[in-house]
This record gives structure tokens, C-alpha cells and sequence, in this order.
């Protein structure tokens, strides 16, 4: 802003600082052309006067806005006059209702598209994230708040950078940073992947961080400590929030603390003396199942995901030079009835050329009971001498969290947590 | 905040607004003006005017209530044109409440 004494013509100041006063208040559209006439009015009588008192004209003004009150004085006082305080006190400091009719500067509209993209896929990952379900009910529910959130801040922003507010335009620079620095990084992930909303904000980093946008902006509020910090998590905070969503803990649903799995590996040499005969076993106690979204009745019914048990060797999933086993049998019973729970079973592809890496099946999840005991087993063949071959064996529930236990022929191994299980890699159901 | 039944009281910046409309039509300037002169300015009290750009959201508010409306009147060539504030029959109502009722101590700091 332009300080009182500036060399503008006075007339100039006191349009100026109606600008002022409306940029920081937010008043409906309609009535805007009405107030910044009545406004100037006010100002340019008072300052007639000061000049009929015998000031001159820059004095004049200056003691007419000084008269007058700051934006800060006037402008909340407009925004309470237009609406309740929820509003006034929220949307309200960050959208203020003033459009300019023109002059927009270089890189606006590519930071405008930003957002709107933003808006659009963010939309679109919440549909098909509903959809797809890959939550349980509540991490759903925190997802989708989170998410619902960063949609409202980014229409708040598409909004407030027409309206020439400070923070929408700090709210695009940190995101378009963050967007190619992500975007880099994931040109260095494994697997590779490409973001095009990283290469768009590439596009867009020039004009936002341009002078014209700076100058755009430059007559609105300043940011505070807590708009500061609204601007800063809006920003950053979808990266965050499927970790922190995940590492949040779900009292409505099974975790790895309520299964207990045993495995051990049995391996016997065939005549020929190079390859062998494996047995794979693994014993299973859940102390329960889901009780949520499903519970055991719901998976009966079809609606969640079976269980997975698989075996692979880690030596085919890391290179693919071995060949993997070809499985003999496998069976997932009751131990105490005999009940047979096993559903479908499924290769293990070690890449998309379907190279055999493993075998796994899926479990029926209505016919396990908490506090049975299970028994799976699987017998392979493989190509090797029995005791060169490492076992995974791999619980997967319902893609939410897994068990897993590495070992060699003759061990037993309890399996332990893992955070983010493999996902079942069924290339072809047997 | 929208006033309740009886509107603004009499010793509030809105009800001194009524007052003064209910003596004549005025523009923002000559609330303003007017207020400072009867000694209402400064000092920051209850229904005082701090600065004389208050007086604007003060008269929107009472218009959103329907206490007083404006008109726009051409003053001449290179004057800006003036938004004059009359009280309606409501306003008309409230204002003759408020003579009826002495002006009651309010807070400081609270404005309607």
C-alpha cells in the first residue's frame, strides 16, 4: 500500500482507501458499487471542507481518511452489517466481496486453474475413495472430513484470489512448491510415476511468484499467525493426511494384536536330489474379526473382502530368477471340527509377465469363529534343494493391515505385524 | 446481530442514528458530523463514535432491519452524488419508544 503522502492526486488516495476498506471487509456484490459511492462521498466532503479551512489538497485528504477510520476500524463493522457472526468471523475474513472488473495480471489465471484442478481431482480421489472403500467406516469418515475440509479451503481460495486476498495467493505458491517438489520426488520413486498437476504447478510457478500477482494482492489484509497456519496445513495438509489417517488408531476393527500366527516349514528331498517337497504350515487364532462396517455376518454376506493367506519366496518377487513352486495342495481347516474354510486360490505373479512367484488363497470369513484355532497348510514342489528355498507367508485382512513370517526349511516362526501388507498379487485364479 | 423486538436502545451509536433521523432526513456525513458536534465523538463509549466511518455499517445494519431507508440524491456536476436516510414507519415506531423509555447504562464497548 501506498502511504497517505504519496504523490497521487488526493481525489486518487480517497478512492484508494475505500478500496481499502472494502478489500478487507466482505460485503455482497450487490450493495458494493453503492457503499464505494457512499464511502467516497463521505471523503470528499470532509475533505472540501479541510481545503475550505485552508489545508491543501493532499493535507486535506490525508486529514479527511485519518477522520474517516482505517480499514481496520471500518471493515469488520461492514462484514457483521452483511451478515451473522459465524460468517463474519470466518469466510468472511477470508473471502472479502470485492471483484475489480479488470486488469487482471499475468499467471492469474494459471493460478485460478491450479485450483480448479486441485477442486476436480480432489472430488474425484474422495468419489472413487468412497467407493473403492479401502477404509474401515471410521478412518473413512476422518479421510473424507479431511478431505471435504481441503475442498472447502481450495473454492475458498479459487474465490479469494479474484477478490485479490494475500493468502489465497501465498495458499497457491506453497501448494504449487510443494506440488513439484512432490512431483520430483516421485520421479525418483519405485515404481516411477509421473504427476501432471506437478508439471502444471511448474507452469504456474513463474506467475505466482510474478509481480504482477504481488501487486494484485498487494492492498489486502496481511497474514497473521493463524491465517498463517489455516494457509500452511490447507496447503500441506493432504500429504499428510493418509499417513496420519492410517497411523490414527481404529478401536473399531480387528488389528494384528487380535490374531496369533504360528508358521513353520517342512522340507523334504526328492529322489532326484535337487528338488524337494515343501510343507508349509501355519496355525491361526483370531481372538476376533471385525466389528465394523461388517462383522462376521456381513463378510458371510458378501460385502467385505475375504481374508488372504499366501506363501511366496521373497528370492522370485526380488529378481524373478528362480522359478517359482508349483503348489501341490493347500487347505485351510477348523482344527477342532474340521470345518474347511478355504474359498479361492491364486498365483503370485512376480512381474506382469506372469511370472509364478508365489500361491496364496483366500479364506472364507464366515467360517472363522474367534478363539478357534486354524490350521493352513501348504504343500509345494519346488526346483530346488529343499533347504535353499526362503518362505513368506503372508496374512492379508482385508487389505487393512497383515501378518507375516520369513523362514527357512525346519523353522518355526511366529509371524509379526506389518503396517501395510502386500497387497494379494492375483494375476490368474487357479 | 439482528435486533429483537424493541430495536436499539437509545444510548447505543444505532439508537442515537434514529434519533437524529427522527429530527430530519440526514446523509452519512451529517450523521457523523452531527454526532461529533453534540459531543458524542471520542472517547470511545457506549453509542460513541470512535471514527466517523462507524456510522456507515451502523446505518446498513438499520436498514437491513428495516428501521430507516435510503435514497440517492444528485447533488450537482462533480459532486458525488448522497445516500439520505429517512425512518420508516418502524423506525418512526422505535424512535418513539426509545422517548418514552429513559436511556438505560449499557456496557462499555457494546454496540448493537
Amino acid at each position: 500500500m501506498k502511504g497517505a503522502g504519496s504523490l497521487d492526486p488526493p481525489e486518487e488516495m480517497l478512492r484508494r482507501h475505500v478500496s481499502r476498506i472494502l478489500a478487507f471487509s466482505s460485503v455482497p456484490s450487490e450493495h458494493e458499487a453503492d457503499l464505494a459511492e457512499e464511502l467516497y462521498g463521505h471523503l470528499w466532503q470532509v475533505w472540501q471542507e479541510n481545503m475550505s479551512s485552508g489545508l491543501d489538497a493532499g493535507s486535506a485528504a490525508s486529514a479527511a481518511i485519518e477522520a474517516f477510520g482505517t480499514p481496520d476500524e471500518v471493515a469488520p463493522g461492514l462484514t457483521r452489517a452483511f451478515h451473522g457472526w459465524l460468517y463474519a468471523s470466518t469466510i468472511g475474513v477470508l473471502l472479502p466481496a470485492v471483484v475489480p472488473p479488470q486488469g487482471r495480471p499475468a499467471g492469474f489465471t494459471l493460478c485460478r486453474l491450479l485450483l480448479g484442478l486441485m477442486f476436480a481431482f480432489g472430488v474425484f480421489g474422495l468419489a472413487v475413495t468412497v467407493l473403492a472403500n479401502p477404509y474401515t467406516p471410521l478412518r473413512q469418515l476422518e479421510w473424507s472430513a479431511g478431505v471435504v475440509a481441503y475442498l472447502g479451503l481450495v473454492a475458498l481460495a479459487y474465490r479469494a484470489l479474484l477478490r485479490q486476498q494475500r493468502w489465497a495467493l501465498r495458499y497457491v505458491q506453497i501448494v504449487a512448491v510443494a506440488l513439484v517438489v512432490a512431483g520430483i520426488a516421485a520421479l525418483f520413486a519405485h515404481p516411477l510415476t509421473i504427476n501432471f498437476l506437478s508439471i502444471y504447478a511448474l507452469i504456474v510457478l513463474p506467475g505466482a511468484f510474478g509481480r504482477g500477482l504481488a501487486e494484485w494482492v498487494s492492498s489486502s489484509r496481511g497474514i497473521g499467525l493463524a491465517l498463517g497456519a489455516v494457509v500452511l496445513v490447507g496447503a500441506l495438509g493432504p500429504w499428510a493426511l493418509e499417513p496420519a489417517v492410517a497411523a490414527l488408531p481404529d478401536p473399531t476393527v480387528a488389528g494384528p494384536g487380535d490374531l496369533s500366527m504360528l508358521v513353520s516349514a517342512q522340507c523334504t528331498a526328492n529322489p532326484d536330489g535337487v528338488s524337494g517337497t515343501d510343507t508349509i504350515t501355519a496355525y491361526l487364532r483370531w481372538a476376533r474379526t471385525d466389528l465394523l462396517p461388517y462383522g462376521v455376518l456381513g463378510q458371510w454376506q458378501g460385502l467385505a473382502d475375504p481374508d488372504y493367506l499366501q506363501v511366496a519366496s521373497p528370492d522370485d518377487f526380488t529378481d524373478g530368477t528362480i522359478p517359482g513352486y508349483a503348489i501341490d495342495a493347500q487347505s485351510f481347516v477348523d482344527v477342532e471340527t474340521g470345518a474347511d474354510g478355504y474359498l479361492s486360490s491364486y498365483r503370485l505373479a512376480a512381474n506382469p509377465f506372469f511370472q509364478p512367484a508365489g500361491n496364496g488363497f483366500a479364506v472364507d470369513p464366515a467360517t472363522i469363529v474367534p478363539g478357534r484355532q486354524y490350521r493352513a497348510t501348504f504343500t509345494v514342489s519346488v526346483a530346488l534343494p529343499p533347504d535353499a528355498t526362503e518362505f513368506r507367508a503372508t496374512y492379508d485382512h482385508q487389505h487393512r493391515w497383515g501378518l507375516e513370517a520369513l523362514l527357512w526349511c525346519g523353522e518355526t516362526v511366529t509371524a509379526q505385524p506389518v503396517a501395510t501388507p502386500d497387497p494379494p498379487q492375483t494375476v490368474f485364479y487357479q | 446481530m439482528r435486533m429483537a423486538g424493541h430495536g436499539p436502545g437509545p444510548g447505543t451509536l444505532a439508537g442515537k442514528i434514529l434519533e437524529l433521523l427522527g429530527i430530519r432526513e440526514m446523509h452519512g456525513y451529517e450523521i457523523a458530523r452531527s454526532m461529533r458536534d453534540a459531543g458524542a465523538g471520542g472517547g470511545g463509549g457506549h453509542g460513541s463514535l470512535g471514527c466517523e466511518g462507524e456510522v456507515y455499517p451502523a446505518l446498513r445494519r438499520l436498514e437491513r432491519d428495516c428501521l430507516v431507508g435510503g435514497r440517492w440524491v444528485d447533488i450537482g456536476e462533480d459532486v458525488p452524488r448522497r445516500r439520505y436516510y429517512a425512518l420508516t414507519p418502524k423506525g418512526m415506531r422505535v424512535v418513539s419508544g426509545m422517548r418514552s423509555r429513559p436511556a438505560m447504562a449499557a456496557p462499555r464497548g457494546v454496540r448493537p
